[in-house]
């Protein structure tokens, strides 16, 4: 990720429509937190939509998703052809169903909601943040490549209690949720990620006489005031509540407490000080010592070809530069420890809206995913459906290869690599896409788990359940979950 | 917005319609209109009017009496108040709200990095998708420091505190602020939580900082972002229990503005004036005729009837089938929608215009691409009268005819299932776990007809395609961009015959049967009391932001869709009659 990122520098300057505030340094990057003993496991749950192609949509019939050969020596297909370059790291099991507890206005919507609830009202991922929660600055991150900005059962499959979890989708606000710590004074304008812009040290424009650490201070103590009061009145408005509406209210307050944690920077509120003081006295912490094994750089997006105010939900104009920022932003997430698990949602179950222009090879511009796994060959109106559909899948492959690759390629301490420590699942809401099945339910994970998973195998399972899957991986990554939803046993990927 | 005079049969009409079941006949609801003097209105529920006594904790004295409605076979039912699960500002109400708290400063583009709200059945308001999780916490706690930090640029102007900002006026203003922002008086402890939280920024800060903090914390209180309701004491397990005047103040205005009750809606709170049938009528009135309701009646008719697919899907059409096709066609198609469904909520036009009006709101360049040609432009959009055969109301907008569609062609299985989910409310029966098998190998010269018909000659496809497709059928000679075709693009003749299956066969609706056409599928659909019943369903849900529930609301539906007949079609009606009911201004006994 050399080519877009650049080493932490002291000051990062965050810009935004109405302020500029300086950062004085970097609270999330501190020593501290890198100098963790061994490295730990993350898991990467990677979502592509409307499942695999399907034989026939070939003429002739070829496979288009599933490897070739026997458990050790594979071959990957049609549509996953990029994957043999780096199919050493990858274990790939085949015959994983879903079962589908809950149902949903739609086909679509049913395989979407299960996927990763397995009926459950809290989703695999959510229940393995719990068990990871205090041991990282955000016990999970949703993302997102163009996911729907107003979620329904299509268009999320992440829940807590029942309640949706909405994916991240744009890159700044991700950038400043993470590196941001204490984000501007604006909150939530977008800082200025290119480097190029912003003065130093240059204060608020509204109030240009107070420096910018006083400011930074003031905001510290003020959020922190706010949200330790706001903490106390969920807690007394609870009692009036029916324990439906209760247990929403269960949510708020765990949110709560996650916001002052994330953006309540407790170091600059030590120094105690009166209205009128110098602020906190706080030293710089250096990169003096390095996170083992390398660097934990940031990415700067002013280099990726987007602007703050681009589109970044819905219908976007180009997943595949939304897509290269938010892989390294996930990555450095991953490498500086803020986060063990993540979700990343391309687009949305049953996508029709998401067309693919941006990719020079595919002809028909008009037409979703969703569409194309629909196109059937001889469709006098989509002549080249079939071909268009193909490139899909490959460009997805290519991404997942070069995600793998990069993962690959970064250090993360003790002679081992992020890929090592980690496992980057590939999965979707469908087995076969034309027809929306829900049984051999793609699965590809890549890393080996720092050490627990042996890679390049090809594994035939006999209908193992989704549940049991995600069970599997709760325990490869310290999040044991016992058991999950209708699983009957923790499926093995060792 | 104005109403039109009823005619005296209208008003008539209602003694047929109502029955009351008390003593206090021909009172509920009130059989006065608003536009009369306001000295006549009897009041059936008589000793309930006056006092603030209807504030929080007290107990009502009288139950108005139940609305009885005569179901038509020679039986009758109540209407019923439903639960009241706990709601959440949406999105749109949040900025509305905040403009509304600092109308001096109005921070509501601030608010824009809220997250997306979900979607239930077909609203963002239902209380059953709302919650506040990490990444909703995180927007509100950004959302109220943005605000702030623009409050605080005219502080003076919003407090009112002149000179050197003093703690005193500081905290004078931050507890208006909260009895407006948690649209009721304060309750216990709350006063002493907002100071106590200014107090403790203030050990670091100035009191503008303070005053910030204030503001802060109240637009992240629970009380703000949520809208508990505290049922008053006293009712029955059948009529339920009555809302106090604050509650119905925030219904009335969160329904039909979108936003916080207005000062006028506050002090008929405050004196509990909005305890009787009247009082609310009366209140409704007052909010329908501002041009603030049209914004959220525009809400809920663009969630139901999706007239702003196009343009906010980017719904995209094949360009070499379609050139005419664009961005700004499809503003114009949603203009178009608008200038009919404008009407409808003004009560200027009879609903039934949705499915069957033979006419139009048009400029010059929607003229011209609805003949096929790209001429034509801006300018205004006036009425014209179009052919009867060709046109059938909203159901033969391009909005909503491209929206159901593919990119290269028309869709009746689109076209099929909007009808059926949106205007019939009837749930599409999957076949429970059954795959889809492969299709038969599709012929050169097939049309989408044919292609479709596909569908229906095997199981499991058929038993679910006959409830959509052949509706769909009816609107053929519409292209994927909603224009007519008399012919397809291969030459072949276009069949429109197309029906409305039966979805329950031992319960027949009125809207069953073939249709030949948009004519027929419009005029089937128009003159259907499931169709009228299935709209204000739609309405009570959005109204009280829960799921509809078949044994609580049926017979509120049959209310509202009787009343909605008997008024000529004129919408505002309807919207008056659920305000004034019991779904709306009680809620459930709690056990």
């Amino acid at each position: 990720m050399s080519k877009h990122s650049s080493e932490v520098s002291r000051r990062l300057v965050l810009k935004s429509s109405l302020a500029t505030v300086t950062l004085p340094f970097f609270v999330s990057l501190r020593p501290r937190e890198l100098r963790a003993a061994a490295s730990p496991v993350r898991l990467v749950l990677w979502f592509q939509p409307d499942g695999t192609m399907e034989k026939s949509d070939y003429k002739p019939s070829v496979e288009p998703f599933w490897p070739s050969g026997n458990t050790t020596d594979f071959k990957f297909a049609k549509t996953t052809a990029p994957l043999d370059e780096v199919k050493q790291h990858l274990v790939v099991v085949k015959g994983i169903d879903l079962t589908q507890t809950k149902t949903a206005g739609s086909i679509h919507g049913t395989r979407m909601i299960n996927v990763l609830t397995g009926g459950a009202a809290t989703s695999a991922d959510q229940a393995m943040a719990d068990k990871l929660n205090g041991k990282t600055k955000f016990a999970s991150l949703e993302l997102g490549v163009a996911p729907d900005a107003s979620g329904n059962d299509k268009s999320r499959f992440s829940y807590r209690n029942n309640s949706a979890v909405a994916p991240e989708g744009n890159p700044f606000k991700l950038y400043t949720r993470l590196f941001g710590g204490n984000l501007s004074e604006t909150g939530g304008g977008a800082p200025d990620l290119g480097g190029n812009g912003g003065t130093p040290g240059g204060g608020n424009p509204m109030d240009p006489t107070t420096p910018a650490d006083k400011l930074l201070a003031n905001l510290m103590w003020r959020r922190k005031s706010v949200l330790d009061g706001v903490q106390e009145q969920i807690a007394s408005f609870k009692s009036r509540l029916s324990r439906d509406d209760l247990r929403r209210l269960e949510e708020h307050t765990t949110a709560i407490r996650d916001v002052e944690n994330t953006l309540v920077d407790k170091s600059l509120l030590e120094a105690g000080t009166a209205p009128g003081d110098n602020p906190p006295v706080v030293t710089p912490p250096t990169m003096t010592t390095p996170p083992p094994g390398g660097s934990c750089s940031l990415p700067q997006l002013g280099s990726y070809g987007l602007k703050a105010g681009d589109k970044f939900t819905d219908t976007v104009s180009d997943m595949g530069k939304i897509a290269a920022v938010m892989h390294d932003l996930m990555l450095v997430a991953l490498r500086c420890d803020k986060t063990r698990l993540v979700t990343m949602m391309y687009m949305r179950g049953s996508d029709d809206s998401q067309h693919y222009g941006f990719l020079s090879t595919i002809k028909d511009k008009t037409r979703g995913q969703h569409g194309f796994a629909h196109a059937w060959p001889n469709e006098s109106k989509a002549p080249t459906g079939q071909e268009d559909y193909t490139e899909i899948h490959l460009w997805r492959a290519k991404l997942y290869r070069d995600l793998v690759l990069k993962m690959k390629s970064i250090d993360d301490g003790n002679g081992k690599t992020l890929l090592d420590n980690s496992l980057l699942v590939w999965f979707s809401d469908m087995g076969m896409g034309r027809d929306h099945v829900p049984n051999d339910m793609p699965f590809i994970a890549a890393g080996s788990a720092g050490g627990q998973v042996r890679p390049g195998r090809f594994l035939q399972a006999n209908a193992v359940r989704q549940a049991n899957v995600w069970l599997g991986l709760s325990k490869l990554i310290g999040a044991d979950l016992g058991s999950f939803a209708n699983s009957t046993g923790a499926f093995n990927l060792g | 917005m104005s109403f039109g005079k009823r005619s005296l049969a209208y008003h008539r009409l209602w003694g047929s319609l109502l029955l009351v079941a008390t003593a206090c006949s021909g009172t509920v609801p009130d059989s006065d209109d608003d536009r009369d003097d306001n000295g006549d209105g009897e009041q059936g529920a008589g000793g309930n009017g006056g006092g603030s006594g209807q504030g929080g904790g007290s107990v009502e004295t009288n139950m108005p009496p139940p609305v009885i409605v005569d179901t038509g076979d020679g039986k009758t039912c109540a209407v019923k108040p439903g639960p009241a699960p706990l709601r959440r500002l949406t999105n749109l109400e949040y900025r509305h709200t905040v403009d509304d708290l600092f109308p001096a400063v109005k921070p509501s583009a601030l608010a824009n990095g809220l997250v997306g709200d979900n979607v239930r059945n077909f609203f963002d308001n239902n209380a059953l998708s709302q919650a506040v999780l990490r990444s909703e916490a995180e927007a509100f706690t950004l959302s109220a420091e943005a605000v702030s930090g623009e409050v605080a640029k005219k502080m003076k102007d919003v407090t009112g505190c002149s000179g050197t900002l003093n703690d005193a006026c500081a905290k004078t203003y931050l507890e208006k602020l909260a009895f407006r922002a948690f649209r009721r008086p304060l309750e216990g402890g709350e006063k002493t939580a907002i100071l106590a939280v200014y107090d403790k920024a203030r050990e670091r800060l100035e009191p503008e900082d303070a005053t910030r903090a204030g503001i802060e914390f109240i637009l992240q209180t629970p009380q703000f972002l949520y809208r508990p309701e505290a049922p008053l004491g006293g009712g029955d397990a059948e009529q339920g229990v009555a809302l106090s005047s604050w509650d119905v103040a925030s219904r009335l205005s969160y329904f039909l503005w979108a936003s916080m009750p207005d000062d006028e809606l506050f002090g008929a709170a405050e004196k509990g004036e909005l305890v009787t049938r009247d009082q609310v009528k009366a209140q409704a009135r007052r909010l329908l005729a501002s041009p603030r309701a049209l914004d959220s009646m525009h809400h809920f008719f663009a969630q139901w009837m999706l007239y702003k697919k196009i343009v906010k899907e980017d719904v995209s059409k094949n360009v070499d089938f379609f050139p005419n096709y664009n961005a700004t066609i499809a503003a114009d198609l949603v203009r178009e929608s608008e200038a009919l469904i404008d009407r409808v909520i003004k009560g200027e036009l009879d609903y039934r215009d949705l499915f069957s009006g033979a006419y139009s709101f048009r400029n010059s360049r929607l003229e011209g691409f609805y003949k096929g040609k790209a001429e034509g432009g801006d300018g205004a959009f006036n009425r014209v009268d179009l052919p009867s055969d060709r046109s059938a109301g909203f159901l033969t907008h391009g909005s909503i005819l491209a929206a159901m569609s593919t990119a290269d062609d028309s869709s009746p299985i689109f076209r099929g299932h909007f009808v059926r989910t949106h205007l019939l409310c009837d749930p599409l029966k999957l076949p429970p776990g059954v795959e889809v098998p492969p299709l038969p190998p599709i012929a050169a010269d097939a049309t989408v007809r044919t292609v479709h018909e596909l569908h229906m000659e095997v199981e499991p496809c058929k038993s679910c395609h006959l409830q959509m497709d052949p509706i769909g059928f009816a609107l053929e000679n519409y292209d994927a961009t909603g224009v007519w075709r008399d012919k397809y693009a291969n030459g072949a003749s276009i069949d429109t015959s197309g029906e409305i299956y039966s979805f329950d066969k031992e319960n027949p609706k009125d809207s069953d049967g073939q249709v030949n056409g948009p004519r027929q599928l419009g005029e089937r659909l128009a003159a259907s009391s499931h169709v009228r019943e299935c709209m204000a369903r739609q309405l009570l849900e959005f109204a009280v932001g829960r799921d509809y529930d078949e044994t609580i609301d049926s017979c509120t539906v049959g209310y509202l869709s009787k009343t909605l007949a008997d008024a000529d079609g004129h919408f505002d009606e309807m919207v008056v009659s659920l305000v004034t009911s019991d779904t709306f201004m009680r809620t459930q006994k709690a056990e």
